[in-house]
């Protein structure tokens, strides 16, 4: 009994378990776990769900907000951002706005490795193998490179290098005058605590150097500064009086010309390197080689919201069709510049979308309203202006000639949202082929030899004569190619009315420059793009008496390389000047408006054919970018990322 | 040899001599003038007439003729052909820099002309009036017919876009020159497939193969060792026309491609009006042509003593 009692008692005193125990337990341990990790799993994800609702939900507080100060939504989560409505970016939405800016989608994409993004993008032609290399300016700014002031997708004007500005009138440079009176000086406060790419303090010593740059090569041309135009204040501030009177700089400092860099660089300077190319941008130069590629990568010292993309690479692709294979095959992600016949196709495939912007630049037809010499004065008469105007149905021409959402029937020579809410002032002059044929008749131009009045009916293909002479328009083609379908489809509308179009195709360029510059031409087309914030920089460059393109004035050129053939008048130079010495925004809307009007709806001196918008084509996944600014020099690329992984070849 | 040689470069100077006369000349025929087309291409308003008048005389263009061709020769011998009028680069460092490429790119397509057209051709002489000689004839015909810029993009959508085995465009490795190359060595196979199998039949009938093949020899033998041989200076011939051509015409084939050769420097100097480089570029591929039909002649002396031999006046 003793034993057994201390057996008994021995065996107690040995804690522990046995091995059957041991299992038990960790089964019973495993199942607990499995239990709490389904459970945690879910309440990250009910987490995930809630904090993006939250984030869509932050969004739109933040939009409603930035309408009421601005009358209008934000263009992206970064706008937002910017002007201190949300606190940061945005990981799940990105913000698509509607092309009219009317209203907005919040658009659901969480970035893919967020911090090692990068993207291949197919542009044209490299822009710079047939120029000097100027990466600050026009085609493809490469988001290297910025300006003081930015133009947003409805062309006003906002913050960017410079926090604010303020005119001094009459201004504090007596260098330059007006009238004896110093003309308007701008004040500009730089943006404090920014730093180039290779780390140095932007300051407005930096500024001086850019513009003084573009004076000594005469790459400035809408600024009108001069020599003495930009002095320092003090490293924050920066004074600037153009040598002509000018209202209108800060829109104008919006292009790509006038970006800022280093004091003492020239990003001319081949071969590029980074220490050459040195801004401000989101992005910073990486390398360069003509004919191929441009690699940026992003500055992650920038001063506004870093780059989505590590790094961009724009390869030049000259070729559409390649550029579009290129796609296709995924070898890049996305595409500059679809074409007309291309934009179907690519609608059609499921795993690319087909982006369009805004219209930003328009179709035109000018005209010679000055021709000195016979067989070029036709358009003199407002009667064969508005005849023309009146032959072309426009609204089918469009649909004719492009898919859906690509071109648009404007009423005005530059995009309409350059003028804000004044656009409609424009309302353009309709269809109508019956009115365009009795206008031609009571002016003279009759069909079969009939009396003026008679509204003698024409034939087929008859073009009208007056005095024996045929009313016979001739055109100069940028294209060089008197077959093109446009050209074609235009002749034939105006010939229903009697008048003919003779295309004048396969000329050299310096040919179509000779005699464009001697007048020897009726019509003219070219697409002019709006690459700056002014409402009237393409009415002060095309129509303008102080114009100094020579087939508008001889101020630059001497005669019989020059004339006034495309002036259109001093009612309309009197509203253009009041637009450029308006001191509001809205003011230099209205005069321009007011000027488009006179050009289009009252005289006819020039017809908008259709307000053309750029198309860009790129994977799915790759979000961002919709929809882009018009101007193609504008475009933001620090907002794009993927939400999809996609690989490079 | 070495006379035949001589007489070969004697009259390669000579040709070269009215290339550059024909190519200075295309500078001066060409529409425009010159020092207002430089200047329109660099600044943004139209040149005054002074400008023009400063341009004209710091690019020599008052001189007479004459005078500037020697000027432009004697630089031209030295290396130096002028500047970009649109970049101000150097045009000769430009040439330089593109030639090679152009080089690979027409290198591996005669490579791949030759190797899938003369085994074509002497298969299809062989094989004359069957259907094998009708098929490559037939494809020849196609290849021939075919506009280069139509097979590049077919070859792009097949293998690219489709089956996704090989890029579009790009020179950074040998997988990028397998699409250029190709759609170069097609089109030119197909004339040179016609070209083999006419030579070869040409000696087909000859009673020395007839003796070899009476005394044993393998048709491989009689058909590679003999015939191909003695067919080897028309088909030499026209492989010489084809690198020329290849050289100096792969225009289309570099701009489809983006390869970034002479002749995507070309076309973009025909664009944008710089003469500088168009000349550049016509004296360097013309002179190409004429050296490399220089070489062809040196090879016909070592194919055929006959041609060696008539030359030395033997």
């Amino acid at each position: 009994m003793t034993r057994l009692v201390s057996r008994t008692r021995n065996r107690s005193r040995q804690d522990g378990f046995t091995l059957i125990e041991l299992l038990v337990v960790i089964v019973i341990l495993g199942i607990l776990a499995g239990v709490v990790v389904f459970s945690v799993s879910g309440i990250d994800d009910k987490g995930e769900s809630a904090a993006e609702a939250t984030d869509a939900r932050t969004i739109r507080t933040a939009q409603e907000a930035f309408f009421a100060k601005n009358g209008r939504y934000a263009g992206s989560v970064e706008e937002l951002v910017e002007g201190g409505f949300l606190a940061s970016p945005s990981d799940y939405h990105h913000i698509a706005p509607t092309s009219d800016g009317t209203g907005y989608s919040i658009a659901a994409g969480q970035p893919v490795g967020d911090a090692d993004q990068t993207m291949t993008v197919g542009y044209k032609a490299d822009p710079w193998a047939n120029s000097k290399l100027r990466l600050s300016r026009f085609a493809l700014d490469a988001g290297t490179c910025e300006t003081l002031a930015k133009v947003r997708n409805d062309y006003s004007v906002g913050e960017r290098l410079a926090t604010s500005w303020e005119l001094i009138n009459p201004g504090n440079n007596p260098t330059y005058k007006t009238g004896g009176v110093n003309n308007p000086t701008w004040r500009f406060r730089l943006r404090p605590g920014v730093t180039f790419h290779d780390g140095s303090a932007f300051t407005a010593q930096d500024v001086k150097w850019s513009m003084d740059r573009l004076v000594s090569k005469g790459d400035d041309f809408t600024a009108k500064l001069g020599a003495a135009s930009s002095v320092v204040v003090d490293p924050q501030t920066i004074d600037i009086t153009p040598a002509e009177s000018n209202l209108r700089l800060p829109e104008i400092l919006v292009h790509p010309t006038y970006a800022v860099i280093k004091d003492q660089t020239e990003p001319s300077t081949m071969p590029a390197t980074a220490s050459t190319v040195v801004c401000t941008g989101p992005f910073k130069f990486k390398s360069y080689t003509q004919g191929d590629r441009i690699v940026v990568e992003r500055h992650d010292a920038y001063w506004g919201t870093k780059a989505r993309l590590r790094e961009l690479t724009f390869r030049f692709i000259g070729d559409a069709t390649t550029r579009r294979l290129a796609l296709e095959a995924g070898q890049i992600d996305a595409m500059y510049d679809v074409g007309r016949s291309q934009v179907a196709g690519l609608r059609a495939k499921s795993d690319l979308d087909v982006v369009t912007a805004p219209p930003s630049y328009v179709f035109n037809f000018y005209m010679n309203l000055a021709g000195t010499d016979p067989a070029y004065d036709e358009l003199q008469s407002p009667s064969v202006r508005r005849a023309l105007a009146l032959s072309i149905d426009r609204q089918e021409f469009v649909d004719q000639n492009w898919e859906p959402g690509v071109a648009t029937v404007v009423h005005t020579p530059s995009p309409p949202s350059i003028l804000g809410s004044h656009a409609p002032m424009i309302q353009g002059v309709p269809f109508d082929l019956a009115q365009a044929r009795q206008v031609l008749d009571a002016d003279g131009w009759t069909c079969g030899g009939g009396a003026p009045g008679a509204n003698t009916a024409c034939g087929a293909d008859e073009v009208r004569q007056k005095a024996g002479e045929r009313l016979s328009l001739y055109m100069l083609s940028s294209t060089n190619n008197a077959d093109d379908p446009l050209l074609q489809d235009l002749r034939s509308r105006a010939l229903k009315a009697g008048i003919e179009i003779e295309i004048g195709g396969n000329l050299s360029s310096a040919q179509r420059t000779t005699r464009k510059n001697q007048g020897l031409w009726d019509l003219d087309h070219t697409n002019p793009n709006q690459n700056d914030a002014n409402p009237a920089f393409l009415l002060t460059l095309q129509w303008w008496s102080k114009s100094v393109n020579p087939w508008v004035s001889c101020l630059a050129a001497t005669p019989p390389n020059c004339g006034p053939w495309q002036q259109a008048g001093p009612a309309f130079d009197a509203l253009v000047e009041r637009a450029l010495a308006s001191p509001t925004f809205d003011g230099a809307q209205r005069y321009s408006a007011e000027a488009m009007d006179l050009l289009f709806d009252q005289e006819v001196k020039i017809i908008p054919l259709a307000g053309l918008s750029r198309v860009y084509a790129m994977k799915k996944g790759v979000a961002g970018f919709t929809p882009p600014h018009p101007a193609e020099s504008h475009l933001n690329w620090s907002t794009v990322y993927r939400t999809t992984a996609s690989s490079d070849l | 040899m070495i006379r035949y040689t001589a007489a070969r470069v004697v009259w390669l100077a000579v040709v070269v001599l009215g290339v550059s006369v024909v190519t200075f000349g295309l500078g001066v025929l060409a529409p425009g003038d010159p020092a207002e087309l430089a200047l329109q291409l660099t600044l943004e308003l139209p040149p005054t007439p002074d400008q023009i008048e400063r341009k004209r005389e710091e690019l020599g263009l008052d001189r007479p003729l004459a005078v500037q061709y020697a000027r432009w020769l004697g630089r031209a011998a030295r290396g130096d052909l002028g500047e970009s009028y649109v970049s101000g680069d150097a045009v000769a460092s430009l040439i330089r820099e593109r030639l090679p490429r152009t080089v690979l790119l027409a290198s591996a397509a005669l490579a791949l002309s030759v190797l899938i057209a003369v085994p074509l051709g002497v298969l299809s002489a062989y094989r004359r009036d069957t259907l094998v000689d009708h098929i490559c004839r037939m494809g020849a015909l196609v290849g021939a017919s075919l506009p280069g810029y139509l097979l590049a993009y077919l070859l792009i959508l097949f293998f690219a876009v489709r089956l996704e085995v090989l890029p579009v465009l790009g020179f950074d490795s040998a997988q990028h020159l397998v699409l250029p190359a190709l759609t170069l060595a097609l089109g030119s196979a197909a004339s040179l497939t016609r070209f083999a199998r006419a030579a070869v039949l040409d000696v087909l009938g000859e009673d020395y193969l007839r003796t070899a093949r009476a005394k044993g020899v393998g048709t491989s033998r009689v058909l590679f060792a003999h015939a191909l041989r003695n067919a080897a200076v028309p088909i030499v011939t026209v492989i010489g026309l084809s690198l020329g051509g290849l050289l100096g015409g792969a225009f289309v084939v570099e701009w489809i491609f983006s390869w970034p050769g002479l002749g995507e420097l070309a076309v973009n100097a025909i664009n944008a009006k710089d003469y500088p480089v168009i000349q550049g570029f016509v004296l360097v591929t013309a002179t190409a042509y004429v050296v490399v039909n220089f070489l062809t002649d040196l090879v016909y002396g070592a194919l055929d003593p006959r041609i060696r031999l008539s030359a030395e006046g033997r």
